[in-house]
């Protein structure tokens, strides 16, 4: 370490003397038992609508379908109650217009507050897609400069405006045969569809730019789930559901997660801020875990 | 044996407490707001204790809880809205210069020009000493992330605080 480095490391630390502490442990311990027993209720309120398997609306979920807008973007006008982005989160609002020969949608769309995704592929997986709408207000991971650095590099090219809005060619620097665009669907509300065909970089484009013309924002397709939290912690609401293969019993597992504040969720395998209920379907078994507690429950199978 | 598991947490936040709010300041640059981000730390800190406790490195632990409250927060937008203080923020200490570095004022300044990841890198590697490893897994990036960090923030820095120098030694 040079005497520059050096100097900038005592810097830090004899930096004056520090006013008196605002920190009020009363108020750590106070507010982190609250934090306990909600979280302590959450498991017990998810573990009875699952035993139940009642499809129990959740608080703040208005009971029928959401009323969009001529744009879309009214779909989203919503989103101030609780904790911002799409509201109901378990409604896709996208609908291609458009899709390629043999091209069929996933049955397992990715659904959050933040941004709903639903993948497209057809039998072989040569092409290979994936439309992503993002809640006004929240911006892909690689343009978030809190999240950029965590993301892999991207190469941005300037796009022609699609229905007067602005749009980006973007690839992944290290990979630019996996492609994408960028669009803004409203104002300040961004969409993509990114992925791999078996054409040209140049065919490539031409097919994602077709899929984004086509594509319909204020659609109303409602996701069913196995079961709901009933009762969330204060401040807290569904923020995402995600369907993940449980391994261990083979079947696809929903995982719900519920947190105080909505956000574009990291790639798999990285920590997801929130409560996380793992719901496996089927009537022999469920797991409720989670992210934000100490402990994990198992329950017993569902009879 | 609750009781006991509640005074090793009081005991830990007694000393730790000073550290981690100067840490909570570099960070953000504001002793309010830094308090604010060590409060919200301390509180996830609690909710866990039990397992916290039993870890191999829990100053690793709870300095990862401070950058991520810190990090998190910046992204809510928290920075933006308004707080009411109970008292008048603080006045700049004094400046004391160092090995060319012209401090206190302008070290904060500077640190305020960087990315949040960039200052989060910054603290943890000269702040707390951590090696990049150390500082990779609490940021849960890449060590060549945190060396590319590193290297851009304190790039930044000297820039920064050389042009500072630089203009106070022609305004003498």
């Amino acid at each position: 370490m040079n005497d520059w480095e050096e100097g900038l490391r005592v810097l830090m630390r004899d930096g004056g003397a520090a006013p008196a502490s605002r920190v009020d442990l009363g108020r750590v311990v106070t507010d982190g038992r609250r934090r306990r027993r909600a979280a302590s209720g959450a498991v017990a309120a998810a573990v009875l609508a699952l035993v139940a398997g009642a499809a129990v609306a959740l608080p703040g979920w208005p009971g029928g379908e959401p009323v969009p807008g001529a744009s879309g973007a009214a779909d989203a006008s919503d989103a101030g109650a609780g904790v911002g982005g799409f509201d109901p989160v378990l409604v896709l609002r996208l609908r291609p217009g458009w899709l390629p020969d043999g091209v069929a949608a996933d049955p397992n769309p990715s659904l959050w507050a933040a941004r709903q995704s639903e993948r497209y592929a057809d039998q072989p997986a040569t092409t290979d897609f994936t439309i992503s709408l993002y809640a006004p207000g929240f911006v892909p991971r690689f343009l978030d400069p809190a999240t950029k650095a965590d993301e892999p590099a991207m190469l941005l090219e300037p796009a022609d405006s699609l229905g007067g809005r602005p749009a980006q060619w973007y690839s992944e620097q290290a990979h630019p045969q996996r492609s994408g665009l960028l669009w803004q669907w409203a104002p300040d509300a961004y969409a993509s569809v990114e992925g791999i065909t078996p054409g040209s970089a140049a065919q490539d484009r031409a097919v994602w730019r077709h899929v984004a013309e086509q594509l319909v924002t204020n659609a109303r397709r409602p996701v069913p789930v196995p079961g709901y939290v009933t009762d969330t912690p204060a401040g807290m609401a569904l923020i995402g559901m995600d369907r993940v293969f449980d391994r261990t019993r083979q079947r696809w597992a929903t995982v719900l997660v519920l947190n105080r504040y909505a956000y574009v969720p990291p790639p798999e395998g990285r920590p997801r801020p929130g409560i996380e209920v793992t719901l496996t379907p089927g009537g022999t078994a469920g797991t409720v875990h989670l992210a934000d507690h100490e402990d994990e429950w198992t329950i017993d199978p569902v009879r | 044996m609750a009781n006991a598991v509640e005074q090793e947490f009081h005991e830990f936040v007694r000393v730790r407490l000073p550290g981690l709010r100067r840490a909570a300041y570099l960070l953000c640059g504001d002793w309010t707001r830094g308090d604010d981000i060590v409060q919200r730390a301390l509180t996830d800190v609690y909710v866990r204790w039990r397992r916290v406790r039993r870890a191999e490195n829990i100053d690793a632990y709870v300095r990862t809880v401070l950058v991520h409250r810190f990090i998190d927060e910046r992204r809510r937008g928290w920075s933006a809205r308004v707080s009411l203080v109970d008292r008048v923020p603080e006045r700049p200490a004094e400046d004391v210069a160092l090995q060319g570095i012209p401090a206190g004022l302008e070290l904060r300044q500077a640190m305020a020009r960087l990315p949040d990841r960039q200052r989060a890198v910054l603290v943890l590697r000269f702040f707390y000493d951590m090696s990049v490893e150390q500082t990779a897994l609490a940021m849960r990036c890449a060590p060549g992330t945190v060396k590319s960090q590193t290297s851009a923030a304190l790039a930044t820095m000297r820039r920064l605080l050389e042009d500072t120098t630089e203009h106070a030694g022609r305004a003498r």
